[in-house]
């Protein structure tokens, strides 16, 4: 029997536990109750629970004052910071404040919650500066309110402002805006730049929308042999976007159509300095074995014993890079080793990255830069475990 | 959309909408969740749909991301491969499946073998469905069926 129809008879054995009249008796019930919860009055906050979700609510309750009193620098990296490890689906137990902290700020007033905020808030302006640039665009205009950096990765933050003629609301089916930049690190003091350039890869998100407002950030991260100290940012700023469904269609296929903004037609293009002090990094040379194999995902994909070197572990305030090697007699090009790890300050841990989408090692051998859910002090990190094997930091 | 048109898609697609998300999760309780929620999230929306064509992508579309919005929340991230393990089927009675060898690639390869292979998708369509470019696409189908292939012959499947 050919491949392709063990494939399909293989797919047709999936079968739905619930019954079609089951399934349309949920959905009505549960459209139903939609409509009757957006008749009743709009209730003021959700009640969170979780300790992410209470600093979420602090964070945004923090930019709105802001708006109000001029742009708060820590608050909003704050907020970035914290969306983007969120998303990433890593979690911590943060060195700056404590989970108590947090939990009575977000129940006191929101002016009294800035203030708890403000005593126990990481410093960004100590690794970055304010910019508060603006360009114009039809119907938008580009904000960029500053930067932050550690030898890893430079750290932009900046809101798009669409015009009050233009319809910027979102609406049922429809995607959420997603940016679209490039980004290039430059050594002014070289006549020629490296031939595939320093920086790794990019990180972008639209963190939030608050009206006519799309708050962004964009995260360049560098080679490991390289670091943003001194060089300059080069950010192309190429288009907004999001996908609406269903419309101008030809055929019976296309459900998608394409609303897109440009940045002029050839982009913006930006040149930031990193002409500031930034982050301190803090680097421990491990140079240990350890097996990848004790990963369930590499195990199942690539086989029951993975050699590999923990070579170092090294940590800013805002993220931290773990350089593994594996053994390139089993490493076979173009597959990608999974990397858990588990980062601790004593009993605590910091962070835990794990299962699928978690670290990766390609041919380069390099470890993901990840971020901190929050930025932490690196001289409470005492060890890391990685792929199941523990090593103490000193 | 009224009560009866919601009852056809369902009979018609839930089987397409199950199939895609539990090839993502492997997991019969979430991809059960997850295909009440687009059937939802379908019978809600003020999409005018082209045709049936249209709304079956659609509803894999909405099932996909859900689905990947759930294997990135910390639940998956830490518990899935090994609590999961288990769900694979055991197919029995069919010496002929491969669907335990299947579910053991990696979600992206499931999903896109099943859009190609069962439910008979041009590449540019699933490209539109993932998000991602034709030959993104492309890559994966070859990838997943490479990896299938060393999986089969490790596992000892015969006629590959």
């Amino acid at each position: 029997m050919s491949i392709e129809k063990r494939l399909r008879e293989s797919f047709s054995e999936i079968t739905p536990p619930t019954d079609n009249g089951t399934i349309i008796r949920n959905v009505i019930e549960r459209a139903e109750n939609m409509k009757k919860n957006e008749t009743r009055k709009p209730r003021s906050n959700r009640v969170f629970v979780t300790v992410f979700a209470a600093a979420a609510v602090l964070a945004a309750a923090t930019v709105s004052v802001g708006a109000a009193t001029g742009w708060n620098f820590n608050s909003a990296f704050s907020q970035v910071n914290q969306t983007v490890a969120n998303n990433n689906g890593n979690h911590s137990v943060h060195a700056y404040s404590t989970d108590e902290v947090r939990q009575e700020a977000a129940q006191e007033p929101v002016r009294e919650s800035v203030e708890a905020v403000a005593e126990n808030q990481f410093d960004y302006l100590s690794g970055g500066k304010e910019l508060d640039l603006w360009y114009s665009f039809d119907d938008f205009k580009l904000n960029i309110k500053g930067v932050c950096a550690d030898d890893y990765m430079a750290y932009v933050l900046f809101d798009i402002v669409f015009d009050d003629d233009f319809d910027y609301s979102a609406k049922a089916g429809w995607t959420s805006w997603e940016i679209c930049t490039l980004a290039e690190a430059v050594d002014k003091s070289l006549d020629e730049q490296p031939e595939l350039g320093m920086v790794s890869g990019i990180g972008e998100e639209v963190i939030s929308q608050e009206g006519n407002v799309l708050h962004c950030s964009v995260r360049p991260h560098m080679f490991s042999e390289y670091t943003w100290a001194g060089k300059t940012l080069t950010l192309d700023f190429m288009s907004i976007r999001r996908f609406i469904p269903g419309k101008s269609e030809k055929d019976d296929v296309p459900y998608q159509d394409k609303e897109e903004l440009l940045f002029g037609g050839d982009g913006l293009h930006v040149e930031i300095p990193i002409d500031f002090p930034i982050f301190e990094t803090t680097t421990w040379e491990i140079d240990q074995p350890i097996d990848l194999a004790a990963d369930e995902y590499n195990r199942l994909y690539y086989g029951e014993e993975l050699p590999a070197t923990v070579k170092y572990f090294s940590a800013t305030p805002l993220s931290w890079r773990v350089y593994v090697e594996a053994d390139t007699s089993t490493f076979v090009k173009g597959d990608a080793y999974s990397i858990n790890v588990s980062i601790k300050s004593g009993d605590r841990t910091l962070e835990t990255v794990s299962g699928e989408g978690s670290g990766w090692i390609d041919e380069s051998g390099q470890g993901e830069i990840s971020l901190f859910a929050e930025p932490v002090d690196t001289a409470e990190i005492t060890s890391i475990t990685v792929c199941g094997q523990t090593f103490q930091l000193k | 959309m009224d009560e009866k048109e919601l009852t056809r898609l369902v009979e018609k697609f839930s089987g397409t909408v199950y199939r895609a998300a539990y090839c993502c999760l492997r997991n019969r309780a979430d991809a059960d969740d997850i295909t009440q929620d687009a059937f939802l999230a379908l019978y809600t929306s003020d999409t005018e749909f082209t045709g049936d064509e249209h709304i079956k992508a659609w509803l894999i579309r909405v099932a996909v991301n859900r689905c990947r919005n759930l294997l990135r929340s910390a639940r998956y991230r830490t518990t899935v491969p090994l609590d999961e393990a288990g769900e694979i089927p055991a197919a029995p009675g069919k010496p002929d499946s491969i669907l335990p060898v299947i579910m053991k690639l990696r979600p992206k390869y499931r999903v896109a073998l099943y859009m190609f292979y069962y439910e008979d998708m041009p590449v540019k369509q699933i490209s539109e469905v993932l998000g991602e470019k034709p030959t993104a696409v492309t890559t994966r189908l070859a990838r997943a069926r490479q990896q299938l292939k060393q999986l089969l012959i490790k596992e000892g499947y015969d006629e590959y």
